[in-house]
């Protein structure tokens, strides 16, 4: 790879890390958190955004970050309150950054026009917002220098560089990195070539200086601001950039133009991008009441109390390392590996008839407790909060309310859970769905709301918690619940039960996951589309999960859905069917029966049914349904280590797929519950049906995970979907 | 199971032995009663037999699978897919592991007998015989001390990526 695309890569995932505190920080100034330490993580947020896309010529990223940017510093200065307004405002333009910054990764560059339109959005409500807010002052910049010589002696300087006539001064803050000594660069350098350009003042600004105990002789804790006056009057922004070309990612740099003391609102966020405490100094009347304090800063004392206001010292995010996740699952996969080898060491170890007690065993059990522990960092290494997936859920909601026109509130718990990352990511659609339906379908109009004596603002609940080895995520809603008559009724309509049949509200509410579902009336932008929860509840199926309602009417709804912690190891039923060792997973299977307890009939000649609490339910025999042939008995009778099927040891499993009822699976026995590393069948296999991978056994055997909905397919058990087979050999049945 | 540990070594030395270029290097092995060749840099390993585990609905040359150091090897009956009845079950059967590609396969034969290096010129084209798919499979034969050896040609024995083995029970 081209390493500036390489470089370009790390950009686009430090933005996705970027836009994720920009949002959490909005949210809580959403929230009514108002303190300097969040406006600033959300402000550079934004300003990082905005230096690399510029270091990538990444344009309209640029342009649009620095209009954002110049909004946020007015809140950032204190000339605009965040009232929900102006954060809605910016939560909004938020989103638009992450658009804008998921075009430029796609390479897109036609978003040029759009971005204009968002800033043009941004812009006026910035404005109506700051106009509208009587907390905010903006005292002309001319009052300001009046009070000015009050400052320290640094500043008195001020004034006369204000009275030059027109826009020509220049404001460069240079705020460098710390690792700007160590690749040779020196200040002076720069400022020496900067003076090649015009007379300048440069200016130290000392409030980001660490405690001199922990002073790092490398590092600069200083930042400087130069008022660069040029000696011609064409000189451009490149131009000045160009001096810091060699040392442009080893600091940032702002450069501006020095406000004209006449243009009080327009053109005064613009030099407040260059964020320099002093500048906000000035502008601020110092006796001025009203103004929102905590931003404001002492201008020149060394050690003041909000130091975090720099991003010079950056907090804990360096405790972080960034790995390639191929070479993680490979870690992931050695592992796994490793636990196969240990357990085939430790059963040939047993048949050699070892003493328990000898060196060896012991030394085993340590090397297991080892293994164990090993395979669980490794695992853990994979596992990710579920904070992001939250956030991104937020905007969801703040679209579909919009869309919608319902006032909703989103309530999260459990951000912290970790899950592995690639459950995280494949959640995305199906929460998204999820959301948008208890938005759309779940919640009542304000004015129903009302009627029902509900507040007017409805409540989506986000939670996730960790129980046992899964965990759970429900979405909830405090709206209608499901209308259980008009569901039954619409699935009559569309022919998925037959009418006059008679179902209980469990059964009603499952309907809602049939394919082809949809009850809303009327076609809504948000869902509706005709794919509905049984996509959610295929996608939750193939991360090995399972997906429930509850629903009480007038009160709400709520999805839960239990995923396994990890996708590298399954949960499940070890049985023995046809002298083969299968794996059927725990989250299918409903219930177990003994064959002697089992109530079984047949019907016809070859179909046989079994009684499932109060209805009977179809029979398959698990070799027979995975098509193997008889012969394989009688072949491998011979063979030692298969027993002849033993009626005390059969049994039924009674699982549950996708597109049919509960089904049972008769197995000569059931061996053992384990948990199982998955090895997925790669394409050398093609497409094996009845199974969805396979996991080698304790004993170095490969043993195959049952998928009971391919079973179920095979075996012709479609009886709730009346579509045309999907499967031509279903005719086994 | 001592054919692996014979192999193995010659395969690692034979490499630098004969770089002459109008030479191939060739295993030989037997499978249902024949001798074939495959061309030595598409083989990865030779492994002594291990049962495999079935797998649904596939067609009847596919044995199974494999543990192949943690991760899932197909396995093929060749004689099978050449259109010979199927191996038996046997301890002293070898699965020769092949890779085409990002491929990697194990093909069950009888025994693994030698490596050859015939000149270029000592390889035959196939006769057409008909229009039977067997031959396709055959790229070249030649002949060692009295016996014919057909070089297979990885490619074509390997079933196409993304074969639908559905269907294909009886």
């Amino acid at each position: 790879m081209d390493p500036m695309d390489a470089i370009r890569v790390t950009f686009f995932e430090e933005c996705a890390e970027l836009l994720e505190s920009l949002e959490a920080g909005l949210l809580a100034l959403h929230a009514g958190t108002q303190d300097a330490d969040t406006v600033d993580a959300v402000f550079r947020a934004v300003h990082s955004i905005k230096g690399g896309a510029g270091a990538f010529g990444l344009k309209p990223l640029v342009a649009f970050s620095h209009e954002f940017e110049t909004a946020l510093d007015a809140l950032r200065s204190g000339r605009l309150s965040p009232d929900v307004a102006a954060v809605s405002v910016f939560l909004r333009a938020g989103d638009q950054l992450g658009d804008l910054i998921e075009a430029c990764r796609n390479g897109d560059t036609p978003t040029v026009p759009d971005t204009a339109d968002l800033m043009g959005l941004l812009a006026g409500t910035d404005d109506t917002a700051v106009s509208s807010d009587p907390a905010v002052d903006f005292a002309p910049v001319m009052l300001d220098l009046g009070v000015a010589p009050l400052f320290d002696d640094a500043f008195t300087d001020m004034p006369e560089a204000t009275g030059v006539p027109d826009n020509r001064t220049w404001i460069v803050t240079f705020e460098p990195l710390p690792d700007l000594l160590i690749s040779g660069n020196e200040p002076l350098f720069l400022f020496r070539a900067l003076e090649v350009l015009g007379r300048i003042e440069v200016e130290a600004l000392l409030e980001g200086l660490p405690p001199l105990g922990n002073m790092d002789p490398q590092v600069l804790g200083l930042r400087w601001m130069i008022r660069l006056i040029p000696s011609a009057p064409d000189l451009t922004e490149t131009e000045i950039e160009a001096i810091f070309e060699f040392a442009l990612d080893l600091c940032v740099v702002d450069i501006c133009l020095a406000p004209a003391p006449t243009i009080a609102l327009t053109s005064a966020p613009v030099t407040h991008q260059s964020a320099t405490p002093p500048m906000e100094g000035l502008r601020q009347q110092p006796d001025e009441p009203g103004l929102d304090s905590p931003p404001r800063t002492e201008p020149c004392s060394p050690l003041p109390p909000d130091a975090p206001a720099t991003p010079l010292p950056k907090p804990p995010p360096m405790t972080t390392i960034r790995v390639d996740l191929e070479r993680v699952d490979r870690l992931v996969n050695l592992v796994g590996e490793l636990v196969i080898s240990q357990s085939m060491l430790a059963q040939g170890m047993m048949r050699a008839g070892l003493d328990q007690h000898s060196e060896a065993v012991t030394n085993l059990d340590d090397l297991q407790q080892l293994t164990r522990d090993m395979q669980d960092s490794v695992m853990s290494i994979r596992a990710q909060p579920v904070k992001s997936l939250f956030q991104r859920m937020t905007r969801i909601v703040r679209e579909a309310a919009q869309s919608t026109g319902k006032d909703v509130r989103l309530e999260t718990d459990g951000e912290g859970t970790e899950i592995d990352k690639t459950v995280v990511e494949r959640l995305g659609d199906p929460l998204t769905h999820m959301i948008r339906n208890a938005i759309d379908h779940g919640l009542e109009d304000p004015t129903a709301r009302a009627a029902a004596g509900k507040k007017p603002t409805g409540v989506v609940r986000l939670s996730a918690r960790q129980q046992s080895d899964r965990v759970v995520i429900e979405v909830s809603d405090d709206g209608r619940g499901v209308d259980r008559d008009r569901v039954l009724e619409r699935a009559i309509a569309r022919g998925l039960v037959p009418a006059g049949k008679i179902l209980d509200a469990g059964e009603i509410d499952r309907l809602l996951f049939l394919p082809g579902f949809s009850t809303s009336e009327t076609v809504s932008s948000l869902s509706g589309r005709g794919v509905g929860m049984d996509v959610v509840q295929r996608a939750i199926r193939d991360l090995n999960g399972t997906i429930a309602i509850t629903s009480t009417e007038g009160l709400g709804c709520a999805i839960s859905i239990s995923l396994p912690l990890t996708l590298a190891i399954l949960d499940g039923m070890i049985v023995r069917s046809n002298c083969q060792r299968m794996v059927i997973p725990l989250s299918a299977i409903i219930e177990t029966q003994t064959i002697s307890a089992a109530r079984i009939e047949r019907l016809g000649s070859r179909q046989t049914v079994v009684q499932l609490h109060d209805r009977f339910v179809p029979m398959v025999d698990l070799a027979q349904g995975m098509g193997f042939p008889s012969a394989l008995r009688s072949r491998s009778d011979g063979s030692a280590d298969c027993d002849a099927a033993d009626d005390d040891e059969t049994a039924l499993l009674f699982v549950q797929s996708d597109d049919s009822g509960p089904f049972a699976i008769r197995v000569d026995a059931i061996e053992a519950q384990r948990q199982v590393v998955i090895k997925g069948l790669g394409e050398d296999f093609g497409h094996v049906p009845c199974v969805s991978a396979a996991t080698i056994l304790g004993d170095g055997h490969v043993a195959l995970i049952v998928d009971p909905a391919g079973i179920a397919a095979t075996s012709g058990l479609q009886t709730k979907r009346p579509t045309p087979a999907l499967f031509p050999e279903s005719s086994l049945q | 199971m001592n054919q692996t540990a014979t192999i193995a070594p010659s395969v690692a030395s034979a490499g630098p032995v004969d770089p002459l270029e109008d030479r191939s290097e060739l295993l030989t092995f037997r499978c249902g009663g024949q001798r074939y060749a495959v061309d030595i840099m598409s083989v990865r390993e030779i492994r002594s037999w291990s049962q495999p585990t079935p797998l649904p609905h596939a067609p009847p040359f596919m044995r199974g699978m494999v543990n192949l150091r943690g991760s899932v090897l197909p396995v093929m009956d060749l004689a099978h897919r050449l259109g010979s009845p199927p191996t038996d079950d046997d301890p002293r059967n070898v699965i020769i592991v092949i890779q085409d590609r990002a491929r990697v396969h194990g093909l069950l034969v009888e025994a693994v007998s030698d490596i050859v290096h015939p000149r270029m010129d000592q390889l035959q084209d196939v006769p057409q015989v008909g229009d039977g798919d067997d031959n396709a499979m055959a790229d070249r034969l030649f002949v060692v001390d009295d016996v014919m050896i057909q070089v297979l040609l990885i490619a074509r024995i390997l079933p196409p990526i993304g074969t639908q083995f559905a269907g294909t029970m009886t």
